[in-house]
């Protein structure tokens, strides 16, 4: 192949992409949205105790650490060839290679921060 | 009361390089199609219109054009639909202009050398051993993407191609991937190479622009994100067996 | 010969028409997910760190500034959701024969995959 490695960042943006497809809405309502509205049950559920309680299960933890890593990589992706789009003169391989290092800081901050939960 | 309606048109003299748009004001009939307009200017108000076209039936893909901002088969946009005017005719967009409203398509040519467009056999089938024989299910797989009749109207659609001038394109990377589906076919470690590489499927960004645009409805688009998931299980696969083949 | 005015697309190309200008939004529903993912990291770093630390930053979340960037964000992470599940037949041609596969039959298990996960998303919060 003539060294195009395209192939493997496509693949970390469909998985997240469906991952985020399926995760991000509901959690942006029950975590922002509905608790901004002051709905009541949604208030009472991010009680520090409740969430705690929740995020602390391992495998809560490997679920959130999974869609955050591969939800990351999805959206530089797709910011990435936004910028390109948008016909930013900005040299391509700079451009990828920032994208997906902030992608790989996200990735490494979820990381960190639930290993201290 | 004769019906006329205005239609304005790219001319550009590449002797001159002057590019201006020119109004002419056409007495129409309710069948035409631009086309008819076009011809109707070039032979009866100014022989100096050049414009390509061929069997105005919407099969040899020589009269693309953008039309009021939309790339369409001139031989298909009806002035009807496009009362009451006026028409802004100009040539295919992304393609250097040669003159008028005719572009130079060298570039899609040479694209569409890079994916190999042909049956592509380790050996050929000797004469005596008859036809290769397919069944309708495998004719089915890749059926819809021979309807392409290069029109390029795809180029024109195509915001990639605006900014990306050596991205393949819509039409060359359907075509490949037209035989690479084909049973008959045995090169398509040859057309990965250049479909694979950066700049073929991974440029696109899947605005699906060429798909709307495409008078044979050969959907490009999804051919193109087809190449990239098998594409991507090639990748991987080229990890776990890197002395395999590509067949 | 000499050529020139190749008349390039242009970079405003995503605001020619509705179609390209829905293109562009889906684009740009890449920066609502990340920004939101930045917001869920903060969340959970103070999930980490001390129940005082993190009521204040939860409350911060309620503010009226926030709460707009919420619904915008659901807005757009939504339509995230409804055109990559729409696209993904596009990608997949599976073939019954002679027939292809239609679009609604796998685009459908994905609407019905995100209404399966909003509701196990649901429940463990709210039990």
């Amino acid at each position: 192949m003539k060294g195009s490695h395209e192939a493997f960042w496509w693949s970390l943006f469909s998985a997240g992409g469906i991952i985020a497809a399926m995760l991000i809405p509901v959690l942006v309502f029950a975590t922002v949205v509905a608790p901004g509205f002051g709905w009541g049950v949604f208030v009472d559920a991010m009680q520090y105790d409740r969430i705690a309680g929740l995020v602390g299960h391992q495998l809560v933890k490997a679920i959130l650490f999974v869609s955050i890593w591969l939800s990351f990589f999805h959206a530089f992706h797709r910011i990435r060839h936004l910028i390109l789009d948008l016909h930013v003169p900005v040299p391509g391989l700079p451009l990828a290679v920032l994208s997906y290092l902030l992608a790989t800081a996200g990735t490494v901050s979820a990381a960190i921060v639930l290993w201290r939960i | 009361m004769a019906n006329t309606v205005v239609l304005e048109v790219f001319r550009y003299d590449p002797d001159t390089q002057v590019a201006r748009m020119q109004d002419f004001e056409v007495e129409y009939q309710d069948d035409w199609v631009v086309l008819d307009a076009l011809n109707h200017i070039k032979d009866q108000i100014d022989g100096s219109l050049s414009h390509r076209w061929s069997c105005r039936m919407g099969v040899c893909g020589s009269c693309g054009m953008v039309v009021n901002g939309y790339p369409k088969l001139t031989c298909s946009a009806f002035i009807r639909d496009y009362l009451p005017g006026p028409i802004r005719v100009e040539p295919l967009a992304n393609f250097e202009v040669e003159r008028d409203l005719i572009v130079d398509f060298d570039m899609f040519l040479e694209k569409l050398q890079k994916v190999t467009p042909w049956l592509v056999r380790d050996e050929e089938r000797p004469i005596e051993d008859g036809e290769h024989i397919q069944t309708p299910a495998q004719l089915a797989q890749y059926k819809q993407y021979t309807f392409c009749i290069n029109c390029m109207l795809c180029y024109s659609a195509c915001p990639v191609v605006s900014h990306e001038p050596d991205f393949l394109g819509p039409a060359a990377l359907a075509l490949g991937h037209r035989y690479n589906l084909d049973s008959r076919d045995q090169g398509k470690g040859l057309r990965l190479d250049e479909m694979l590489s950066s700049d073929g499927i991974w440029d696109c960004t899947f605005v699906g622009a060429c798909s709307d645009v495409c008078p044979k409805h050969v959907d490009p688009a999804g051919a193109i994100q087809q190449a990239k998931v098998s594409g991507t299980m090639e990748y991987f696969k080229s990890f776990l067996m890197p002395t395999g083949s590509r067949k | 010969m000499s050529k020139s005015s190749r008349q390039a697309l242009g970079a405003r190309w995503w605001l020619m028409r509705r179609s390209y200008f829905l293109v562009f939004l889906r684009e740009l529903t890449s920066i609502f997910i990340a920004s939101y993912l930045v917001i869920l990291l903060l969340l959970l770093a103070k999930v980490g760190g001390d129940a005082g630390s993190y009521e204040s930053f939860r409350e911060s979340l309620t503010f009226p500034g926030m709460l707009v960037f919420g619904v915008i964000t659901l807005a757009f992470t939504l339509f995230h959701s409804i055109t990559f599940i729409n696209l993904i037949p596009r990608g997949m041609a599976i073939w019954r024969g002679e027939e292809r596969v239609h679009p609604a039959l796998i685009a459908g298990p994905g609407y019905v995959g995100l209404v399966v996960v909003v509701a196990i998303v649901l429940v463990a919060i709210l039990r």
